[in-house]
């Protein structure tokens, strides 16, 4: 009985200093910089920052879903020869430095190499565009969807699906039918990691698009307007632009995830 | 009418080879289909229903070879032990799932579900979401939903396994139904073999991806020709050719069995008798070296010579005891490896 105490103690504190370690450095931010939150959200060159990040984010949150179904699928009910290299290809952005991965899409991409060439007759350019941060963010964010995806697949009852095609359903409508509804939840979940973390990505997008050409003007995706207003306004600016990005973002992020909860 | 016909069906998987599996079954035949863990019953069960692609061999239903056929297109029913129900739909959806397939219009739709909620009563259920519904519950929601697209042959895939014993019996009662209005050819794969004593009119023993003995289901539960049938049935005690000289006298007396090549005689521990004294014309001594007790009395480790048996008594004997046992002649088999046949 002491035993347990003891454990169960233990693992009481190190699980609130763990919690206290998120926590805390949000909580300082959003105290010293909750009196310019407001004036932050009123500025028009960050809302536009915020939006550009938005429609990249989101976009790739998109992307991962409908790439990452069929990629998750075939991993979680197929084995094959070479299964466990798809796998590491799959989990290779998350190792990647993030510079590299800017670097690696330019260098893709460029009019040079790669398909570049081909792609630019066709005035595709991912230079300080938004397909360009797009492409950047959902090669570093899609692994979580894409695993999310399959362990939730993983789940289901594959005999589920045998018997929906004994009934007379073809393998496309099974999985629109059967598979689906039941892991949905997992894909939101999913897709909202990938989100997230291509909202707050910075390394890839200082290499692709600094910059993106957004109509007729140019903006700074959020994570680089930060650092701009660092370097050239210094820390105080920074501060309160930092504090109204994490309201918007983490905002979002409950908001959804209380969706989610709330069509359980 | 045949039913099914499978011909020198083979198929290859990871590191097992189902077959060759030749079976013709009849039209509303029931047949059950037993064997240890791993004698390829499942995968027999999933080749017929489309799962698995045969490496050679034809699966013939109603003359029409559906080897190649996705299995969408077979209109063959299959219920697993695990119930499998969508989840994101209640009992009634479920069973109205196959008949949206088959584009049936709304009035059909409900009559069918109709009669099959009557026939197995199951009417106050179809508006429960699966998790509301107790095993039992369930399993009869997914019997629904595979005969109400009224199915050429229904796959049961240990349909009994998870469920208690009140349930199971309920459930066998509705099988039994099920089979007495000969609405489909039901091939059932089971672990009990009260299974096919009860439902079947043919039962099949696989071994090793092989059928190794097929018939009625009372001749060869009586008679298993096979060491492999007659250890699934419980004949735990093996004596092999090198130690017949214990059996000798039993048989050349009371049976007069003649036999010839590598054979066994096998028995169940049921099947001999523990005495403290000499109690027949051939009995043998032995010593008691472990004691066991089960539900239906004490099961006794009894060493003669250098052969061990199992046996059930309901007499009281210690570790040590000098025992004598007698064997009834007519309850031993004599059986073969299905290697050697």
């Amino acid at each position: 009985m002491k035993r347990v105490q003891i454990f169960f103690i233990f693992s009481l504190i190190f699980s609130l200093i763990f919690l206290i370690f998120f926590v805390y450095p949000i909580t300082v931010l959003l105290l010293v910089g909750s009196k310019g939150i407001i004036s932050s959200l009123k500025n028009e060159s960050f809302l536009a920052a915020v939006y550009v990040t938005l429609i990249i984010s989101t976009t790739a949150a998109i992307f991962a879903v409908i790439f990452g179904l069929p990629l998750g699928y075939i991993i979680a009910r197929y084995e094959f020869k070479f299964k466990s290299v798809i796998e590491t290809i799959i989990d290779i952005p998350i190792v990647i430095p993030h510079v590299v991965v800017g670097i690696m899409i330019v260098l893709a991409f460029s009019s040079q190499y790669g398909l570049g060439p081909f792609l630019h007759r066709f005035g595709i350019n991912v230079i300080d565009t938004i397909l360009g941060a797009t492409l950047a963010v959902s090669y570093l964010s899609s692994t979580y969807t894409i695993r999310i995806i399959e362990s939730s697949i993983k789940m289901i009852d594959p005999e589920m699906e045998l018997i929906s095609r004994s009934l007379g359903a073809s393998q496309m409508r099974t999985f629109f039918n059967v598979i689906l509804p039941n892991i949905w939840k997992s894909v939101a979940n999913g897709a909202l990691l990938t989100w997230a973390r291509a909202t707050s990505e910075a390394g890839a997008l200082f290499i692709v698009a600094y910059y993106v050409l957004f109509g007729k003007t140019t903006v700074y995706p959020s994570s680089v307007y930060i650092y701009e207003s660092y370097v050239g306004l210094g820390l105080i600016d920074a501060v309160k632009f930092s504090a109204a990005l994490l309201v918007i973002v983490i905002g979002i992020f409950i908001l959804f995830r209380l969706f989610l909860n709330l069509r359980r | 009418m045949e039913a099914l016909t499978i011909q020198n069906l083979t198929v290859k998987l990871k590191n097992f080879v189902l077959g060759p599996i030749n079976l013709e079954l009849e039209e509303h035949g029931y047949y059950v289909i037993a064997g240890p863990n791993g004698s390829g019953k499942t995968t027999l069960l999933r080749s017929i229903l489309g799962f698995y692609r045969p490496l050679y061999g034809k699966i013939i239903l109603y003359g029409k070879d559906i080897t190649n056929l996705p299995i969408e297109k077979r209109k063959i029913g299959y219920v697993t032990q695990s119930y499998s129900l969508f989840n994101n739909m209640d009992a009634k959806s479920n069973i109205e799932y196959g008949l949206k397939l088959m584009k049936l219009n709304k009035s059909e739709r409900e009559k069918r579900i109709k009669d099959i909620s009557v026939m197995l009563n199951i009417e106050n259920l179809l508006n429960k979401k699966p998790k509301e519904l107790s095993g039992g519950q369930q399993q009869l929601i997914s019997i629904a939903r595979a005969l109400v697209i009224e199915p050429k042959i229904l796959l049961l895939d240990e349909p009994l396994s998870n469920l208690d014993p009140n349930v199971k019996k309920n459930l066998r009662n509705i099988l039994k139904k099920i089979t007495k209005l000969k609405t489909t050819t039901i091939i059932h794969v089971s672990h009990f073999i009260e299974d096919a004593f009860e439902l079947s009119t043919k039962l099949f023993f696989m071994y090793k991806g092989k059928i190794i003995e097929a018939g009625n289901p009372v001749e060869i539960i009586n008679n298993p020709k096979t060491l492999e049938f007659s250890e699934y049935l419980g004949y735990s005690n093996m004596i092999d050719t090198n130690s017949f000289e214990i059996l000798e006298n039993i048989f050349h007396d009371l049976k007069g069995l003649n036999y010839d090549g590598k054979v066994y005689a096998v028995f169940r521990p049921e099947d001999a008798k523990i005495c403290g004294n000499r109690c027949c014309d051939y009995s043998f001594e032995g010593k008691i070296t472990d004691v066991g007790l089960t539900s239906r009395g004490f099961l006794y480790t009894v060493k003669v010579n250098d052969k061990t048996f199992n046996i059930f008594s309901e007499d009281k004997f210690e570790e040590n005891n000098k025992v004598y046992l007698c064997f009834d002649a007519n309850k031993i088999k004599i059986v073969r490896s299905a290697n050697e046949i």
